[in-house]
């Protein structure tokens, strides 16, 4: 009991920077969209004035965050839609995207990532390349590519292992979310792959795998029962990095395929008149911000458990 | 009867398309119930000979030429999944340093019952009361309670004792000990000797043992193969290598043995170093180091040959 309490509190103890710092993100992010659009500070003979008084400012920014705190901003209509009614059916669009593009990236990443770990050390430097080049391209370039094939694919009716083409654009069946899952996945499965390569490889060459191979277990028996926690450690580890490909990924894929999520509306609003683009910019930016906090925080947090899980077996 | 024949075993290494020899054309066999020590220095190819007989040899080594029969079949004429059999089941291992050969993230139980699910195709309920069974039998108390322990509760001795629990589970017939106790403190050291020496009777196995420990060897071998560099340099039953060494770098190995009877203020110890593997000449390999060396030496390589019953050196002074 008392170890379970003193584990809580290591654990309490080292999220609460993470909680601390995030929260702070937030409150920057709110204050500096606080600030009037149109406020400038001009410079003269040495001398600079602000074109609006900082005492306007500093309402705008309070302003601002009365607005979101008391939840008034939710309450506004976009396209005859409740603002909070908007974010939360495109909220919902683009989690289904970024939870079965992580699956994706996960079934597609780590069994690549056996099979590269397998290759002979000669051609280490292909696979690198074959990480690293997917990990260098331009996002909108990988994106844009699927988009073509799968364009080319619809529009020629070609039919893959007996299934029918599926649409490349909108988003109206569950199907037309199938491209977006695919390209959201692309770039994490790479990082992935290479993770769980070089992991492989570096256990490998730990004596206790020696070990476990002088009993005859199998290659594949390896990495199940000896590689395979340090695998996933390692992924959960470099989440955080994966998840910041796959929200910057988000809008440019949403926008390209026509898709109706949270990144989809926030470039729509800027780009269209159909209320104040900067309002409808600024709240779609925040509400990215505030879904990255959460899931840094989640990681974080499964991290920092992970962590504390080792070092309780550890001192045990 | 022999259990286990090396013939001409050659295992280089490849670096930068350069072979290198860490094992070079050895030759010996393992009777059934016999344990044969392999004694040498550091970088003799002990380790590498009992890691080419598992099939356990990575890249950039590999082995070039040889046989390796056991029970009539040549190891390397197998397919990896034969081998997969074989190793483990009929022939296992214990590895120097037992604080790195098991895997801190799994139980000891588990790690135990690996070999024994792969090899016995028992059910699980069987697999751990055997698993419990093994660590009973290396003299660890508390076994069930010890089942779920992971390897940083235990203390080197024990970690050794398990390993040697984890290489008797599948009851093989030959048992490779590469240096069991070289990581272990003195007064460990003497009861995993021990306690190889009762399971060996217990389980009637033959034993292959490296070690640099020559105490070691007149407590545990029948024979005894000397190797430098590579080379076996002699081979013979344990009484011949104690009491009738022949070649120059076994009757040096012998006089670096403290004696009781022999007071001395310092140890003997061999000059010089255990030459690079790029550094080998077309001669003996000792030559460097040998008090004993003639001009011939350096350029030509002596044969291994029989200079008593049983009793083989490779030295030009007996050539």
């Amino acid at each position: 009991m008392e170890r379970h309490s003193e584990s809580t509190k290591g654990i309490l103890k080292l999220l609460l920077p993470h909680g601390v710092m995030l929260l702070l993100i937030l409150i920057l992010v709110i204050g500096i969209t606080g600030i009037p659009q149109n406020y400038n500070i001009s410079s003269f003979n040495g001398v600079t004035t602000p074109n609006i008084p900082f005492s306007l400012v500093l309402d705008s920014i309070s302003n601002n965050f009365k607005v979101l705190l008391s939840g008034e901003a939710f309450k506004t209509v976009i396209q005859g839609e409740p603002a909070l009614d908007l974010l939360i059916r495109t909220g919902r669009k683009s989690f289904t995207i970024l939870f079965f593009g992580t699956i994706l990236s996960l079934a597609i990443g780590i069994p690549k990532g056996i099979i590269d770990s397998r290759r002979k050390i000669t051609s280490g430097t292909f696979k690198l390349l074959q990480s690293l080049i997917p990990l260098s391209l331009p996002d909108v370039f990988t994106i844009g590519l699927l988009q073509f094939l799968a364009m080319y694919l619809f529009t020629n009716s070609v039919r893959l292992f007996g299934v029918d083409p599926l649409p490349y654009i909108g988003d109206k069946t569950i199907l037309h979310s199938v491209y977006p899952i695919f390209a959201i996945s692309i770039l994490p499965s790479a990082y992935i792959a290479r993770i769980t390569a070089s992991t492989i490889e570096e256990g490998f060459g730990k004596p206790y795998i020696l070990a476990a191979r002088g009993k005859g277990l199998s290659r594949l028996q390896i990495i199940k029962g000896h590689l395979l926690k340090s695998i996933m450690f390692n992924i959960l580890s470099g989440f955080t990095t994966i998840m910041g490909i796959m929200f910057s990924s988000l809008i440019i894929i949403e926008r390209l395929f026509s898709f109706r999520g949270v990144g989809f509306y926030l470039l729509y609003f800027y780009t269209t008149e159909i209320i104040d683009p900067y309002e409808a910019g600024v709240g779609f930016t925040l509400f990215i911000v505030f879904l990255s906090v959460l899931y840094y925080i989640l990681i974080a947090a499964i991290n920092i458990l992970k962590d504390t899980v080792i070092k309780i077996k550890e001192t045990n | 009867m022999s259990i286990l024949e090396i013939k001409n075993l050659k295992t280089y290494f490849d670096i930068n398309n350069t072979l290198y020899p860490a094992v070079d054309d050895i030759s010996f066999s393992l009777n059934e119930g016999e344990t044969l020590a392999i004694i040498g220095e550091s970088g003799s190819g002990k380790s590498v000979t009992a890691l080419s007989i598992m099939g356990l040899v990575d890249e950039p080594g590999k082995i070039i030429s040889g046989e390796i029969i056991f029970e009539g079949r040549d190891l390397l004429k197998l397919s990896e999944k034969e081998i997969k059999r074989i190793r483990g089941n009929d022939i296992s291992m214990i590895y120097q340093d037992p604080m790195m050969t098991l895997n801190p993230f799994n139980k000891i139980g588990k790690q135990l019952e690996e070999a024994i699910l792969i090899h016995k195709k028992k059910d699980k309920k069987s697999v751990k009361s055997k698993a419990i069974e093994l660590i009973k039998s290396v003299g660890i108390s508390d076994a069930e309670k010890r089942y779920s322990n992971y390897p940083n509760h235990f203390s080197g001795g024990m970690r050794q004792r398990l390993m040697i629990a984890m290489a008797i589970a599948c009851d093989p017939k030959v048992l490779i000990a590469d240096e069991p106790t070289t990581a272990l403190d003195v007064t460990i050291q003497s009861e995993i000797l021990e306690l190889i020496r009762d399971i060996k009777i217990k389980n009637n196995m033959s034993i292959i043992l490296n070690t640099h420990d020559l105490g070691v060897v007149a407590q545990m071998a029948d024979s005894v193969v000397v190797m430098y560099c590579g080379k076996i340099m002699e081979k013979s039953k344990i009484e011949n290598i104690f009491n009738n060494p022949l070649n120059p770098y076994t009757k040096s190995l012998m006089d670096c043995i403290p004696r009781i009877d022999k007071k001395k203020d310092v140890l003997n110890s061999i000059e010089g170093y255990v030459p690079h593997p790029t550094d080998y000449g077309y001669g003996c390999r000792f030559y460097d180091r040998c008090d004993k060396r003639i001009n011939k030496c350096k350029d030509n390589m002596p044969d291994l040959v029989e200079v008593n019953q049983d009793h083989f050196v490779r030295c030009w002074l007996f050539s």
